[in-house]
């Protein structure tokens, strides 16, 4: 075997992809209607969701060990038999294709807002989606080595933009540190631990990557890169503009780079900001692509499913179109029934599959 | 399936390809430099716009001999982004705002706190940067913009950013940007100090370096202009001055650390009437404490100061003689609480707010926001017990130790 | 030397053979030599065109000890004359030692060259010929002898012209498979070094020889790329940049998958990582398979400074590849969308001179990113007596009278001569070309979407790049994706820390030395 192009990732891309694909989460619609929930206290809410999600993770990993070469859905479906496994992957699809929509769409509004107000959305859509759709052709190791290639200069570009931004901190705006209670911040928190799901959902992509040790290490390793990042950006936030201020903007994350210059020669450098995070976006979206497809195919027990990106890119600019502005938007996200009641899913889906394994002996069967 | 593929490409060319929406070429824009606003005659604002000339002073090969380096143009409409097209009715070309420095409020509207809802499509307009400097001018913006006759630096664009970095060392005015003001207002706690300047002159005053509010300096020739104090806004309504000192007095309280270089005089303790030069830096945040558990808050600030004589009028060696170095410190350490009290007191009595930003501090008391809210730190504070001690480090002395005494001249 | 004159006839009568050989005298493959030397002679000349081709050399000779008429042929140009005479016609003619029997074997006890063979196919011995072969014909035998008498001339070894380096050997390949095997086995003498020989074409008679280390290049890759040139169809390759494009696994693509070196010394360098090495006789060059991107970002100079030195120009490259690739993609996407970035004395200074420019930018842009690549364009093309001359009009007339006369605005120069000079230092002709293309393809982006074009386009670029092949080699690893090697990538460590050969190549010898303990 010619180890030079076996197709499969390894750690290095998995964690990388992992953390740039969630990462941005921090970054785009979401702290607005976070902060309107936690306050000065939101850069809690990724901590607490870690904390949440290890159990869950933990069952689905000892699954993903003792079946090897299956991922995530076929688990599903030996496990729960044909009839319930196709209710539960028919859950995650809609889940993944309902995230995609609705974040590609902020992504369109968030670059039409900050640079290009007057050009059509779709364009920036034919752009953005057509980029990430070009990128997930290539397959899901294409994806992970992008990722990994990009992830050094991120990292660095991230460093020199807290450092310059650092001049405007203002610490004690994180204070009063319970923010609004903690009973609220764990309440409001649980309802949005779906904005981790990528580290449940990868499991679709377990049989890509090398061996189950690499997926354990990008996994975790990800994981806490990524939920530290995303609590500092909040953090950054928070100690830039005040709760008070960042419960009505709706890029804070533009607006940062927008106050973040070196000196009085370079005073706004956000279009170098921007082009970064851009990237970032266009992985993301191209990531959840590639996840919305594979997990219909595998729905359906389609073999080969690179055919049916071009489909679904296609759908997802069409039904993007639907929302008319930004805070409807926000709105369906919000009071969708799916989104309601996602947490709970995505939480408690491992630990049942998990039960019902152990209830069928599966765990004995390995030992034996 | 090829075909259908060359048509799906040549669509997506075609979509794409007519592109260049928001394309616009440098020298299509009008560079607004500062906008001054002020009340309109009936319901709007009157904007002025000052627009600098790209022609005049950047290049020797284009340099346009006659024309003026800006162009201030005044109207009258209802908000700040509308007036963009409308000024289009004289100016050539297409207004934009990212490389705005200033924006000018004129007291009058200041004090009547309808320039706050104006911030707010400001805050709209994602072209406007967050780190524009806010002057409160004491006649009209429009006639502030007009009176100011920066001679040295002909583009008003450098005039400003040489003024506002020099701002940041001397601390006669505080450096109010739209990046403070606008969580500060929203937070309900604390004065917003925004510099206050005037291109008119006023009655003069005699007092020492920093006891002016703008306009009433004694000067002769050079820019009409003074830029000396602030205005202290108070959710987003101007309610009264401060003057030099007393801004400089705000700036050293506050918690965060400002490095700031700033000479100032004080009364030489041993000879009456004499004065002692020093350049003084806070390199430390200020420690502050405060006791919220009765209803009167009690607070106690300790300032450390590195201080650096300069000069020394009268001539007495305060240098070598480590007994005087002790009393000129306490002389000067007094008389900068006693000035600070007195700028507590004012702010306590006539604003009935805190421009120290010591809610900052006060937030760190509690634990939930509602507590801190409960506790409504801007009722609290007029109340509040105050005590400000100065630690007062001399670290330098200049290039030369001792002062020139008459018998050294006479020898 | 060669001179052009020789080169053309060569090529000229090798394409008046060839069309004789298609014509009506066609010899059959199979066809063997008969027992008459008149009608072999007469078959021969017939097939060269004898009395017209004047190359064509015919020697009768009678050799007395055996009684026998023989003829020598030959081609002239492509023969020593002087090792003809010293050790074919010498020896024959005077040689007392040939006995007088029946079966006499000339090779063995006669013929002094080193390097001859019996031939009995009429085929063999026309190609034989061709490749500058002698040939001996005797009366009643029907088989010939063909003798190794080649001897094309060709320049002496001299300066490396393309690849130019200030601290390391200066030889460069010349247009002689002797010579260049000579460079090759004189740095590595390896008895693992394998040169096995192809023949490409379906009628040609060019000779591919293929160099790799037997026990470090992977088995399945020289399998891979002996077949690759075996599956060349094609009349002839001449050279060795066409077979590069005959061997290339993907034509329409922007990214080389064929390294061109005319470096002995870097040539051994690959080989000893596991590539492989291809030659031809007539090319002053080699190509080297399978390739990454680091081996087209990497000079030799690289590895011959010191540490820091080289690490630091290493450093200068890579920037200069961005400046190359994006500079003027920049300067559009900051002065027509993201006006807020420049400094307003800067804004003001460009400003100014655009009011004066009657185009917008990005006609000017691609005006004088044009301009900058015809200059470069006829710099190569001139003859190189008037060489100078294209200097003093690309800055004279481009620089400063298109700004005199309001054509661009002067900043534009400076972010013109960058980008030139920027992609002056890409060291690999091929991966300049390749960022001179996407340039402009970024540029347009560019143009119409500010810095979202640009990053579109670039993250693109970046996920083709990360799935090309090169021979199965994924072209940006071992970076992406990550292989065990000496990260010898866009910084190098120390030489004696470089102990592992890139697992890319997937060497069959993974390490070059032991690993070396502690730090030094």
């Amino acid at each position: 075997m010619n180890r030079a192009s076996d197709g499969w990732i390894d750690w290095r891309e998995l964690i990388t992809m992992l953390i740039i694909v969630n990462v941005i989460v921090g970054t785009d619609m979401m702290p607005l209607v976070l902060f309107k929930l936690g306050k000065n206290a939101t850069w809690t809410f990724p901590l607490i969701w870690g904390v949440l999600i290890i159990v869950p993770l933990l069952a689905l990993h000892s699954l993903l060990k003792l079946y090897r070469n299956k991922g995530l859905i076929q688990i599903i479906y030996d496990l729960t038999g044909n009839y319930l496994g196709f209710i539960l992957s028919g859950g995650l699809f809609l889940i993944v294709f309902n995230m995609l929509i609705r974040m590609s769409y902020n992504f369109v509004q968030e670059t039409s807002d900050i640079f290009l107000d007057t050009t059509p959305d779709l364009e920036l859509y034919l752009l953005l989606v057509g980029a990430a759709y070009f990128i997930a052709k290539y397959g899901f190791e294409t994806l992970g080595r992008v990722s990994s290639l990009l992830f050094p200069y991120l990292v660095a570009v991230f460093i020199v933009f807290v450092a310059l931004a650092r001049v405007d901190f203002i610490y004690q705006f994180l204070y009063p540190l319970g923010g609004p209670g903690i009973e609220k911040i764990i309440k409001s928190s649980v309802v949005h631990i779906p904005l981790l799901m990528e580290f449940i959902l990868v499991a679709t992509f377990f049989p890509f990557v090398n061996n189950y040790k690499d997926y354990r290490r990008g996994v975790w390793g990800g994981l806490a890169v990524s939920i530290i990042t995303i609590s500092l950006l909040l953090m950054i936030y928070i100690v830039m503009f005040d709760y008070n201020e960042l419960q009505v903007v709706s890029h804070p994350f533009n607006l940062l780079i927008r106050v973040t210059g070196i000196s009085r020669f370079f005073m706004n450098f956000d279009a170098f900001f921007f082009g970064f995070w851009l990237m970032m976006v266009i992985l993301r979206i191209s990531f959840y692509l590639y996840l919305n497809t594979a997990l219909f195919a595998y729905l359906l027990k389609i073999k080969e499913f690179e055919p049916l990106l071009l489909p679904f890119a296609t759908l997802t600019i069409l039904i993007g179109f639907i929302p008319e502005n930004l805070i409807k938007n926000i709105r369906i996200f919000k009071q969708n029934i799916f989104w309601n009641n996602v947490w709970w899913l995505l939480l408690a889906l491992p630990l049942l599959l998990w039960a019902i394994a152990y209830w069928k002996g599966e765990f004995k069967h390995e030992k034996g | 399936m090829r075909r259908v593929k060359l048509l799906l490409i040549l669509l997506f060319l075609i979509i794409l390809l007519t592109g260049c929406f928001d394309k616009s070429e440098l020298e299509e824009l009008a560079y607004v430099i500062v906008i001054g606003i002020d009340k309109g005659e009936v319901n709007g604002f009157e904007v002025t716009y000052q627009i600098g000339n790209p022609q005049v002073g950047s290049s020797d090969r284009v340099s346009a001999g006659k024309e003026p380096a800006s162009e201030i143009i005044t109207l009258t409409v209802p908000d700040l982004v509308t007036v963009r097209d409308l000024a289009n009715i004289s100016v050539s070309r297409e207004v934009t705002y990212s490389h705005l420095k200033v924006i000018i409020t004129g007291e009058e509207l200041a004090r009547s706190g309808e320039a706050f809802k104006l911030f707010d499509s400001v805050l709209r307009d994602e072209a406007i940067k967050h780190e524009v400097m806010l002057i409160v001018s004491k006649e009209k913006a429009s006639e502030f913009i007009r009176g100011n006759e920066h001679e040295l630096e002909t583009r008003p664009h450098k005039h400003y950013d040489f003024m506002s970095r020099r701002w940041e060392e001397t601390g006669l005015v505080p450096d109010a940007t739209l990046l403070r003001f606008i969580p500060r207002t929203l937070d309900d706690a604390g004065l917003f100090l925004s510099t206050y300047a005037t291109a008119k002159k006023g009655e003069t005053i005699y007092g020492y370096e920093d006891q002016y509010l703008a306009g009433q300096v004694k000067k002769e020739g050079g820019n009409p202009i003074q830029m000396i104090g602030s205005a202290v806004l108070k959710e987003g309504r101007m309610i009264g001055t401060l003057n030099g000192e007393a801004t400089k007095v705000v700036m050293l309280l506050r918690p965060q650390t400002v490095r700031r270089s700033m000479l100032a005089s004080y009364a030489d303790p041993l000879v009456k009437g004499q004065r002692i030069a020093a350049r003084w830096m806070k390199t430390e945040p200020t420690r502050i404490k405060m006791n919220l558990s009765t209803d009167i808050p009690k607070i106690d600030v300790v300032v450390p100061i590195k201080m650096m004589i300069l000069a020394i009028d009268s001539g007495i060696d305060y240098v070598e003689d480590l007994e005087r170095q002790k009393i000129l410190k306490d002389s000067i350490a007094s008389s900068l609480e006693r000035k600070s009290m007195e700028v507590i007191k004012k702010t306590q009595q006539e604003f009935k707010g805190d421009p120290f930003q010591w809610y900052l501090i006060a937030r760190q008391q509690f634990w939930t926001l509602d507590e801190y809210k409960n506790y409504d730190w801007m009722k609290k504070y007029p109340r509040a017990e105050t005590n400000v001690k100065y630690d007062i480090e001399l670290t330098n002395f200049g290039r030369q130790f001792r002062p020139f005494n008459k018998e050294d001249i006479k020898d | 030397m060669r001179s052009e004159k020789e080169v053309n006839s060569m090529k000229f009568l090798k394409n008046m053979f060839s069309s004789r050989v298609n014509s009506q005298t066609a010899i059959e493959q199979e066809e063997k030599l008969s027992k008459s030397l008149d009608e072999n002679l007469n078959r021969l000349k017939e097939a060269f065109s004898y009395p017209n081709n004047e190359d064509f050399k015919v020697r009768e000779l009678y050799i007395e000890n055996i009684h026998r008429k023989a003829v020598l042929l030959s081609l002239n140009g492509m023969v020593d004359n002087d090792a003809i005479e010293q050790h074919i016609i010498h020896p024959l003619l005077e040689g007392t030692n040939i006995k007088e029997t029946e079966e006499v074997d000339l090779i063995k006890k006669v013929i002094t060259s080193k390097n001859a063979s019996k031939v009995s196919s009429l085929r063999k011995i026309i190609d034989d010929i061709l490749i500058g072969n002698t040939i001996i014909l005797m009366e009643n035998y029907n088989q010939a002898i063909s003798i190794a008498t080649t001897k094309f001339s060709h320049r002496s070894v001299q300066p490396s012209t393309r690849e130019t380096v200030l601290k390391g050997p200066k030889e460069a390949f010349i247009e002689s498979g002797d010579v260049n095997t000579s460079l090759i086995r004189k740095r590595l003498r390896d008895e693992n070094l394998v040169s096995e020989k192809i023949v490409v074409g379906e009628r040609s008679l060019s000779k591919v020889s293929m160099f790799y280390i037997k026990d470090i290049a992977n088995p399945e890759l020289v399998d891979r790329v002996r077949k690759r040139i075996k599956q060349i169809k094609a009349d002839t390759v001449m050279e060795i940049p066409m077979l590069e494009q005959h061997i290339e696994e993907r034509s329409y693509s922007l990214i080389p998958t064929v390294l061109y070196s005319e470096r002995p010394d870097r040539a051994v360098s690959f080989l000893q990582e596991g590539h492989i090495i291809l030659l031809m006789d007539s090319s002053s060059s080699c190509l080297i398979v399978p390739v990454t991107f680091w081996s087209l970002f990497h000079t030799p100079e690289d590895s011959y400074e010191r540490w820091a030195y080289g690490n630091f120009i290493r450093l200068i490259r890579l920037f200069s590849f961005f400046i190359a690739l994006l500079t003027p993609a920049i300067y559009i996407a900051v002065t027509n969308y993201h006006i807020e970035m420049i400094p307003t004395d800067l804004l003001f200074a460009i400003a100014a001179t655009r009011e004066r420019v009657p185009f917008p930018s990005v006609v000017e842009v691609f005006f004088m990113e044009s301009a900058f690549e015809l200059l470069r364009e006829a710099g190569i093309r001139i003859p190189s007596a008037i060489g100078p001359t294209i200097g003093i009009v690309g800055a004279l007339i481009l620089g400063n009278a298109a700004v005199e006369a309001n054509l661009i605005s002067p900043i534009l120069v400076i972010v013109v001569a960058l980008t030139g000079l920027a992609s002056f230092t890409i060291p690999d002709n091929s991966l300049s070309f390749l960022i001179r293309i996407m340039k402009f393809v970024i540029l347009g982006a560019a143009s119409l979407y500010g810095a979202l074009g640009i990053v579109v386009s670039f993250i693109c670029f970046m996920a083709y790049m990360s799935d090309f092949k090169s021979f199965g080699v994924p072209f940006l690893s071992p970076m992406a994706p990550y292989y065990k090697s000496s990260n010898d990538l866009i910084l190098r460590p120390p030489i004696w820390k470089q102990w592992l050969r890139p697992f890319y190549t997937d060497p069959e010898d993974d390490i070059r030395k032991k690993e070396p303990e502690g730090e030094r």
